[in-house]
């Protein structure tokens, strides 16, 4: 937390070691969340890129009034939700799959190295509605409090806690049926 | 992935591994913009004051000391630090007592393959006499519209065809608040309900707060509204409305800007008088008989194309079955076909292919299948199928 406050205080006056610090130190989470939200590999990597090139132009007039994580969390969380209505808007949602199994390809610029476990993971995520998916990314993965994913998302602290509990529990229905479903597939390998 | 009990720890503490090289890319970039933003601001300040400052001991004390009583006066008169912020509450309120304005807009309808139609607008707005606006494409006037509510009457006139329209307005439809073309319509339906503050941001040198909301039982589903005021004066700067909106049967999403505000206007308000020539047409509008007859057309029309969207929806599959890849991108024009995709779709069999329907949550053609991949596995949906108008065939934007 002093740290970051250091860092933010060095980024204002023109350090780009500083800023270099801060792609370091948030780059890994900020991608993790970007994927969370959207699913989509090309996606989360172009909206994480956009947010540190206009955090990179934004020192001047940055204001980050609570902690650094949360406020670059709220600002891949606000790309991506842009992200996302471009693509209903585009209605090609249900290309998407088609569209996955184009970003599944590895890129010679790919930026994400992908592991199973997370790869399996924002798949269930995905299953979700978009705000469930959003508020468990936002305070898991981005650190936000309750509180501010309320206020970033325009509803009450209640309907955030409960967007919460109830993504977690189907989250955890989906997961548990898979790993059932895995079970069952192993054995019946084994005979 | 094991059962998971601890599902809050999994989530947290899974780990995404990066690509060295485009790390590195991607770094030297963010450090060239943010150089290139720190030499822009520069240019703007004038640090050599303050080198001259802080190059004397005497000066500089004298500096901290003036800012010091500055802080604390500042603090003693205004209760805490000066960041100026927009009264919300009193937006409406100012820009309602404002007797004429004038504001430009872009309207921007996208149409299949990224073709966009842009339209610009001169837009004069009068509480006593009502709204005027000029439309232009590629810079070529085609309309200019009328809304009068004090006369109840609204125009369409079309300079090119030398034709207009003339509506009657009920006087529902002309009380206060209904007209679109005014921006303080927007501006209240913006205000009027909860709104996600988006921070403050400068546009054309002017310091603006924004707030965004969906405002989905007014506007439709998926539509976005922004709004960005001018911190200084409390009036709007931009009012941005992202949506969908009908176009010639077919819904296409939809963008217009209000922007380059004059709050208070002075013009002549005879511009408000139509004048139209002796020689345009009135055009009239289609009574309801000839609305029946229409449907009627419209309906054995509709059974022509449903069969059509069937053999389009055969035509895609038999391509893919044929591995007639340069087929195929006709039907996904917006789809890279790459070698991964080719192996997934090539040979693939048709099983069966249902009657195309219409649905509520999309316009063109729903067409239900069941195919089967080379990997023996099956695939059972329904194809989302649209007419493109340029290329007058069906092309495929979902369930696929």
């Amino acid at each position: 937390m002093i740290e970051d406050k250091l860092l933010i205080w060095k980024f204002k006056r023109g350090s780009s070691d500083a800023l270099c610090r801060i792609y370091e130190k948030y780059k890994g989470n900020l991608l993790r969340l970007a994927s969370a939200l959207l699913n989509d590999t090309a996606a989360a990597e172009d909206v994480v890129h956009d947010c540190f090139l206009s955090f990179a132009q934004s020192s001047q007039r940055l204001r980050v009034n609570g902690n650094l994580k949360s406020y670059l969390a709220a600002s891949v969380a606000n790309r991506a939700r842009n992200w996302n209505r471009a693509r209903q808007r585009r209605a090609t949602a249900s290309l998407n799959e088609t569209g996955q199994i184009i970003s599944g390809t590895k890129r010679p610029e790919q930026w994400i190295i992908y592991n199973e476990q997370v790869r399996q993971l924002n798949n269930s995520l995905a299953q979700l509605s978009y705000q469930q998916r959003e508020v468990i990314a936002l305070h898991l993965q981005g650190g936000m409090k309750f509180r501010a994913i309320a206020e970033l998302q325009g509803v009450s602290i209640n309907t955030v806690q409960s967007r919460y509990r109830y993504g977690l529990d189907k989250l955890r229905s989906i997961l548990n049926s898979e790993a059932k479903y895995e079970t069952s597939r192993e054995y019946r390998e084994a005979d | 992935m094991r059962p998971a009990e601890n599902i809050e720890k999994l989530i947290k503490n899974v780990n995404i591994e990066t690509n060295a090289e485009t790390d590195q890319a991607i770094l030297d970039e963010v450090v060239k913009v943010f150089d290139k933003s720190k030499k822009k601001e520069s240019a703007i300040t004038q640090p050599s004051i303050w080198r001259i400052i802080m190059r004397s001991r005497i000066t500089k004390l004298a500096a901290a000391a003036v800012i010091i009583i500055a802080v604390i006066l500042r603090l003693k008169i205004t209760g805490g630090p000066d960041i100026a912020s927009v009264t919300w509450g009193e937006v409406i309120e100012k820009v309602e007592r404002i007797p004429a304005l004038t504001f430009d807009m872009v309207t921007d309808i996208s149409y299949p393959e990224n073709k966009i139609l842009s339209i610009q607008s001169e837009n004069y707005v009068a509480g006593d006499y009502g709204t005027k606006s000029s439309l232009y494409v590629n810079g070529e006037l085609f309309a200019v519209k009328y809304r009068l509510p004090n006369k109840n009457l609204a125009y369409i006139i079309r300079p090119k065809d030398k034709t207009y329209v003339r509506t009657d307005l009920s006087d529902e439809q002309a009380a206060k608040g209904q007209d679109t073309d005014d921006p303080r319509t927007w501006l209240k339906t913006i205000l009027s309900g909860d709104y996600i503050k988006l921070g403050h941001t400068s546009i054309d040198g002017i310091e603006v707060e924004g707030v965004e909301c969906n405002r989905s039982e007014i506007a439709g589903e998926g539509t976005v509204m922004r709004l960005w005021v001018d911190v200084q004066t409390n009036l709007p700067v931009r009012i941005e409305v992202e949506g969908q909106k009908m176009e010639a049967g077919e819904r296409r999403p939809h963008k217009f800007v209000m922007e380059n505000f004059q709050w208070y206007a002075e013009f002549d308000k005879s511009i408000f008088e139509p004048n139209i020539p002796d020689d345009y047409t009135m055009m009239e509008l289609p009574d309801r008989q000839e609305i029946n007859l229409q449907s009627k057309a419209s309906s054995d029309e509709d059974a022509t194309e449903k069969e059509i969207a069937k053999e389009a929806a055969k035509a895609l599959f038999r391509a893919c079955a044929k591995q007639d890849w340069d087929e195929v991108s006709k039907f996904l024009p917006n789809t890279k076909i790459n070698q991964r995709l080719k192996n997934v779709l090539g040979g693939l069999q048709t099983i069966f292919i249902g009657e195309p329907f219409r649905s509520n949550k999309f316009s063109g053609w729903c067409v239900p299948y069941e195919i089967k991949f080379k990997n023996a596995n099956t695939q059972r949906r329904t194809l989302e199928l649209r007419k493109d108008e340029l290329t007058n065939r069906y092309i495929v934007l979902g369930g696929f």
